[in-house]
């Protein structure tokens, strides 16, 4: 009888468990679409029909005007992609603790990868010196998007790791990005 | 009820116990000289030979199945550097 209880128990755990598990990963895959979709496609869309459809009609004034119109909505996008992502329920602190503690990667392989963080970290503060930052933002991105990459391709033993840093991968560069050299 | 109790010691099990793996230093010293760029040939490094000085810092010496012997330099600030003996 105690062993049915037991069973019950853990069955309910699994359950809250799996809810909350849900919550974060599963609907975020799901939710971000549909808020980014009514915070960004309305304007945004409402702009390129008007490109696309009347570029003749639009007085070169307007296009500007639209132009600023189209970056503040895609600075939004952003903003709010990050914020979207950032429901990973974990803490850079955390994060950086898990990766420490995890038993998928070897002590030299961590010891890489701190280097590689460290190396990107640099890479970012040069450019923040020479104040080129925004123009090699793309280049930012894409070794931000390998190293990630490289990581979840090491965490492969440990999926629950790889998924959350998956997850907050934009709040991630977000704190690397405004860490002061 | 036999049924039931034997569903439930294997669904704690599957619950409870923690997964076993763990790197082994070989592996670990293979993805670190594949993590650099070099071609390793295989998981596994073998003849692992550890040097150590009074600073902290650590020399390796390993080889790998593909026959390439690799020197992985760890600093004692955590730096990591591979390269090919």
């Amino acid at each position: 009888m105690g062993m049915i209880r037991y069973l019950i128990y853990s069955l309910s755990l699994l359950l809250c468990a799996s809810v909350a598990w849900a919550d974060c990963n599963g609907s975020a895959d799901v939710a971000v679409p549909e808020t980014l979709e009514k915070s960004i496609s309305k304007p945004s869309m409402q702009v390129a029909t008007v490109d696309m459809n009347a570029p003749k009609v639009v007085s070169p004034i307007s296009s500007e005007k639209m132009k600023k119109t189209t970056k503040v909505t895609q600075e939004t996008n952003l903003e709010a992609h990050a914020e979207a992502n950032d429901c990973t329920g974990i803490s850079m602190d955390e994060l950086v603790q898990r990766l420490k503690e995890s038993k998928a990667i070897g002590f030299f392989t961590k010891l890489a990868i701190r280097a590689d963080v460290l190396d990107f970290k640099q890479y970012v503060d040069d450019l923040k010196k020479k104040r080129a930052l925004d123009m090699e933002m793309p280049k930012v991105h894409e070794s931000f998007n390998g190293l990630v990459l490289k990581i979840m391709a090491l965490l492969e033993e440990d999926p629950d790791l790889s998924e959350k840093i998956y997850t907050a991968r934009a709040s991630i560069l977000k704190s690397l990005l405004e860490v002061k050299s | 009820m036999k049924t039931w109790l034997g569903s439930g010691v294997l669904f704690s099990l599957v619950l409870f116990v923690s997964p076993a793996w763990a790197v082994s230093e070989a592996q670990d010293i293979a993805t670190t000289i594949m993590l650099r760029g070099y071609a390793c040939g295989g998981q596994q490094v073998s003849q692992i030979d550890k040097q150590a000085d009074a600073q902290g810092n650590q020399v390796i010496r390993a080889t790998c199945p593909n026959g390439q012997r690799y020197q992985i330099d760890v600093s004692a600030a955590g730096r990591v550097k591979v390269k090919p003996l």
